[in-house]
């Protein structure tokens, strides 16, 4: 047979594609269920690092000392959004958990093609966050000394990706406690300093809420903040350099997300 | 492309070819000083400078590089009479990709930080150059062994330039190997001594200078020059 007629052109890359496609699917099929643990693994110690309970320099903690430090502090709620409650039935990795939260986060929180992103963002302007997601995961965390700890994930559109995160909160919901990335496509160097531990640690004593209880979250500054002017100081971190639309993302999306939980919060801190 | 072809496409009476004769250490030793892919082709520089900030990770980085190139060359080659050259190159590059998207996955699960990582750099594999270079110029026209061998040797002629570039980033930016502290902590600055840790070498400039500095040893020993 010619080795350069069309038809066998044909034949040979449907061949090859079939062939190589079927030893993809194999092999990822094969460890689903592994990259998927690791996966939850990673998202829990995430929680831990935003919380402050695990340090990432930390390398002494085997990977079942840290699953057990979750389970003794940590336990993972599903919130209903509207009405500002917690199912306390319902704990990370139960049944209904995964039905619940998995099957909203599904809809509104799957990554799009960089070219839909545009379109999406408007789509996305017209609604509230709260309309968008209706239930909720929330993380409630014990200090040592018994206070509570509360973790929430935040996510959203940087400049190539959605990052998504964890932004830890004391006990009165106002003051950051820590913040953690564990998912973004960034420019390395650039929005990827996103997971930089020594910007994430500025985070930590900021206030989500002015004066007046109401939430302006916290927002990147372009620049450095002066730590003489009030607003900036409570309010403000250094945006990163060389990545303001990243910069500009992590403003929104985190004040966004931190309006989805506001009923909850406010029963908070009124009990 | 300093190609090392050396065997017509298609040989049809080729004598059975011993296992290690002068073309298989040829195939495994060139690449590995003489016909260095990073040093005298310059080629796969973009992961050089990226994945050696830190030696764990370039190690990883290693031998996912010497999986897929070795795996690649072979399958080609076992493919090479077969393959209509007007699609050579999109099938070369089905081959290497379906590669490093194995290796992406299995890095998942069985290294998840090490594949954080890495990150992008891991599917980056299938861009660098030093993959399709072997492919086109050696394992299109050598059988499967042979072409094995030279991606063997290419991954190892790439992989210890990389690791000594990882070396002395990681000693020099870091004052670690592999993540242990070599360089004393009591002789550092902020413990009252007089040490800083360079940080110029963690980031990519730094890789420039030593893979510039590496290069020169190199091709000053082997008398390499453009000119000739």
């Amino acid at each position: 047979m010619d080795k350069n007629s069309n038809a066998f052109t044909l034949t040979f890359a449907t061949i090859v594609c079939v062939v190589l496609a079927v030893c993809l699917s194999a092999t990822f099929t094969g460890l689903k269920t592994q990259i998927n643990a690791n996966a939850e693994f990673d998202r829990q110690v995430n929680v831990l690092l935003a919380m402050g309970f695990h340090d990432r320099a930390d390398a002494s903690k085997s990977r079942g000392d840290l699953e057990k430090l979750f389970a003794d502090r940590v336990v993972g709620q599903v919130l209903e959004v509207k009405r500002g409650m917690v199912d306390r039935d319902v704990r990370r990795g139960g049944k209904n958990f995964t039905e619940k939260v998995e099957a909203v986060v599904d809809v509104s929180k799957t990554e799009y093609d960089v070219g839909e992103i545009a379109n999406l963002r408007r789509e996305e302007a017209k609604k509230t966050e709260a309309e968008q997601r209706e239930f909720v995961e929330i993380y409630r965390g014990t200090d040592e000394d018994g206070t509570a700890v509360w973790a929430i994930p935040i996510s959203g559109y940087g400049l190539w990706s959605t990052l998504y995160g964890y932004l830890a909160l004391e006990a009165d919901v106002s003051t950051v406690r820590g913040i953690t990335f564990y998912q973004h496509a960034e420019t390395p160097g650039l929005g990827g300093e996103v997971d930089n531990a020594a910007w994430q640690k500025t985070w930590r004593g900021k206030t989500v809420r002015d004066a007046q209880g109401k939430v302006v979250g916290v927002a990147l500054k372009k620049g450095r903040v002066d730590p003489k002017v009030d607003y900036e100081k409570a309010h403000m971190v250094d945006g990163l350099s060389g990545a303001t639309i990243t910069s500009n993302g992590v403003s929104r999306f985190v004040l966004a997300d931190l309006q989805t939980y506001e009923p909850y919060f406010q029963k908070q801190r009124q009990s | 492309m300093t190609a090392t072809v050396d065997v017509p496409a298609q040989a049809p009476a080729e004598p059975k070819p011993p296992l290690f004769g002068k073309r298989e250490k040829r195939a495994v030793l060139d690449p590995l000083w003489d016909e260095n892919p990073i040093a005298l082709q310059v080629l796969g520089i973009c992961s050089a400078l990226a994945v050696t900030v830190k030696l764990g990770p370039t190690i990883v980085m290693c031998l996912a590089v010497v999986f897929v190139l070795t795996m690649s060359n072979t399958v080609i080659s076992l493919m090479r009479n077969l393959i209509p050259s007007k699609i050579r190159i999109i099938v070369m590059l089905t081959v290497i990709s379906t590669l490093v998207t194995i290796v992406d996955i299995g890095l998942r699960a069985f290294a998840f930080d090490i594949s954080k990582q890495l990150s992008v750099f891991v599917g980056l594999i299938v861009t660098n150059c030093i993959i399709m270079g072997r492919a086109e110029a050696f394992a299109m026209s050598n059988p499967p062994w042979r072409s094995f061998l030279d991606g063997l040797g290419n991954a190892l002629g790439y992989s210890w330039i990389l690791l000594a570039v990882a070396f002395f980033r990681e000693l020099i930016g870091s004052g670690q190997l592999l993540g242990l502290q070599i360089i004393p902590r009591s002789i550092y600055a902020e413990e009252g001594g007089f040490y800083i840790d360079n940080g110029l070498m963690v980031l990519a400039p730094g890789a420039f200078i030593l893979l510039g500095v590496i290069i020169w040893v190199q091709r000053a020993i082997s008398g390499y020059s453009e000119a000739n």
